[in-house]
């Protein structure tokens, strides 16, 4: 039986997709025939512009219908690109990545069953566990099995459910809406075979290649806004040794030295960051590969950092990092449950900027327990670090959305210790705690307006200290439209604004 | 590198430090716990939770000199706590006395 593993739009363009580089490199290594077409590619391609191209993403994120001709357009490219490429394979492995690929992927095993006739069609990917277009009451991978639009589908971590597929098995953990099972050792999985794509054929940030590499999965912290460990219960590593081997592999096999690292946090396990780091400054230094790496990162309590710690992440090539700083305020970070202060900050930034290394700052505005001191430090936060921007060590930084109590993290618990209650009911949502006007009895003074207000004062503050901001001035034009618009709603409500059911003020979304 | 539990945590016992450790790896004797120094990933997640202090980075000096101790008795056949259980001094009567080792140290 030949396989093909299929990636379908939307997913991003600037790297190849690593999740199907995994499924047809456990394919190949159990034996059968496999390729790869990467789908969300060659629509790019298919396309006459990359404006062209994200014209298309308000549809795949289900923002607006397609209008008659991007529709027929989509057809045509299933039709004339796609099916042609795909028919000689017996079975297809279709990577359903999230949201934003259930339409795409409907579209296309519609054609799969009108005009190639007895194929066999696998859905996977995070995608399949999101409510069905069609059937709202169902998962997508289930509604699409009821409409006989796919013969399988898995859920989870997809490595050992493909094999046991392969193998003939339509039941067990993840397949068909059975419960997957976390795989305990991920040092034991092959790495991603990125000799199924054309590298060339993808829309890079720099003049060079640049892959995805996941090193862990889950977070060894809890911070308490965060939900990661609703999706990954436990946190599983790979080693050191292991990470360095993958990257070096890509380097050897394709030249590429750029990686991008998926994980929450790339120094969660300070072990296996130690080690990789160690290897791959090694092998920088006998063959001058010139790594770059880039991921989410934590600040550290000083005292738990080795001596020279940043002069050897350097030299292992590491670049980038987005931390998430949170607030200027200590007392919120710590209960946050971040457990750094802002003299680590200055300590780390100091040893970024000495051994060049980047970083952009990663915010949340307004946490439940944010007081106007708080903030005010916050502020302050721009001018101390403002030497920083100047150097250029200081990157960027995301002001973000505003707080939201979401399912599964640790604030949803502390709803009642404190004293949260919501401003609307949000038919759309699942749940609707996922909202971000919310108030707290406890610190009323930090309402809707004023969280918008503090949003906006901090937008200012950034731009005054030429902190390089997305979009600077004119996301705050479009955020002070919004909060004129909400304010002058609430001022024409008579009733309390928790009985007001509010509709399409989304201010933060 | 690892974190190392010294004797602050001897009669105390908290246990904060079990609930966010990501890989299980601290173990329970009768009246102190221990860090497995090889299964310790160097996360740091535990330090701050401790209120005796008790739990330091073998980068210094003092998380260093209990390095061998935490080894011995984690791997003595004392079992893995993983989950907070009620503190053996609410109270904080034994917070800072001195020679703990000594006076109370049970090797179960």
């Amino acid at each position: 039986m030949k396989n093909l593993v299929i990636s379908v739009p939307r997913l991003e363009i600037h790297r190849p997709p690593i999740s199907t580089a995994i499924v047809a490199e456990v394919i190949r290594s159990t034996g059968h025939l496999v390729q790869a077409l990467d789908l969300n590619c060659e629509f790019f391609h298919y396309l006459p512009n990359r404006q062209s191209y994200y014209s298309y993403d308000e549809i795949w994120d289900h923002e607006r219908q397609p209008t008659f001709s991007e529709l027929k357009n989509i057809c045509k490219f299933i039709k004339s690109k796609c099916l042609p490429r795909m028919k000689s394979y017996d079975r297809y492995w279709i990577s359903v990545f999230g949201g934003s690929a259930t339409m795409f992927t409907e579209l296309l095993c519609r054609f799969i069953r009108k005009y190639l006739k007895n194929k066999v069609i696998v859905l996977g990917g995070q995608g399949v566990n999101d409510a069905s277009i069609v059937k709202k009451e169902m998962q997508f991978g289930e509604a699409m099995m009821k409409e006989n639009l796919c013969d399988l589908y898995i859920s989870g971590e997809g490595e050992h459910s493909v094999v046991e597929v392969l193998k003939g098995e339509i039941r067990g953990p993840g397949i068909n809406g059975e419960t997957p099972v976390q795989i305990d050792d991920i040092d034991s999985l092959p790495f991603p075979n990125y000799s199924f794509y054309n590298l060339d054929s993808y829309d890079y940030l720099t003049k060079n290649k640049e892959v995805f590499i996941v090193g862990s999965r889950g977070c060894v912290r809890r911070c308490t806004y965060c939900d990661v460990a609703k999706y990954w219960p436990k946190f599983r590593y790979r080693s050191g040794t292991n990470i360095a081997q993958e990257m070096i592999t890509h380097y050897e096999r394709h030249g590429v030295n750029n990686f991008y690292f998926t994980d929450s946090l790339i120094n969660g396990s300070m072990k296996a960051f130690g080690d990789m780091c160690e290897i791959l400054a090694k092998y920088n230094q006998d063959h001058h590969a010139n790594f770059s790496w880039k991921g989410q990162f934590i600040f550290r309590p000083k005292r738990q950092l080795p001596k020279d710690h940043f002069a050897l992440v350097s030299a292992a090539g590491g670049k980038e990092f987005y931390v998430g700083v949170e607030t200027g305020s200590d007392k919120i970070r710590w209960e946050m449950d971040k457990k750094f202060t802002n003299e680590d900050i200055d300590f780390q930034l100091e040893e970024f900027n000495k051994h060049n290394i980047n970083v952009i700052f990663l915010m949340l505005i307004g946490y439940v327990t944010e007081r106007i001191d708080d903030h005010k430090e916050t502020l302050a936060m721009f001018k101390r670090w403002q030497k920083y921007v100047a150097t250029g060590t200081i990157k960027g930084i995301d002001l973000g959305q505003s707080l939201r109590f979401l399912e599964g993290t640790p604030l949803e618990k502390q709803i009642k210790q404190h004293d949260v209650y919501f401003l609307r009911s949000d038919e759309s949502r699942k749940n609707y705690i996922s909202t971000n006007l919310w108030q707290s009895k406890k610190n009323p003074d930090l309402d809707v307006p004023e969280r918008i207000r503090r949003r906006i004062e901090t937008h200012e503050e950034a731009i005054k200290y030429n902190w390089p901001i997305w979009r600077g001035a004119q996301r705050l034009n479009v955020i002070k439209g919004m909060m004129e618009k909400y304010l002058k709603f609430l001022q024409g409500q008579k009733e309390h604004p928790k009985k007001v059911v509010i509709e399409n003020l989304n201010f933060f979304e | 590198m690892t974190y190392t539990v010294n004797d602050k945590c001897i009669m105390c016992k908290h246990t904060d430090c079990v609930e966010v450790c990501p890989v299980d790896c601290f173990y329970e004797g009768e009246n102190m716990l221990v860090i497995n120094p090889d299964e310790c990933i160097d996360c740091g997640v535990c330090e701050p939770e401790c209120p005796e202090d008790a739990i330091r980075p073998d980068t210094d000096n003092e998380g260093r000199a209990w390095l061998d101790f935490n080894r011995k008795w984690s791997t003595a056949g004392w079992p893995v706590l993983t989950t907070k259980k009620d503190s053996l001094d609410p109270d904080g009567k034994h917070r800072d006395e001195p020679n703990k080792l000594e006076k109370y140290f049970k090797d179960k």
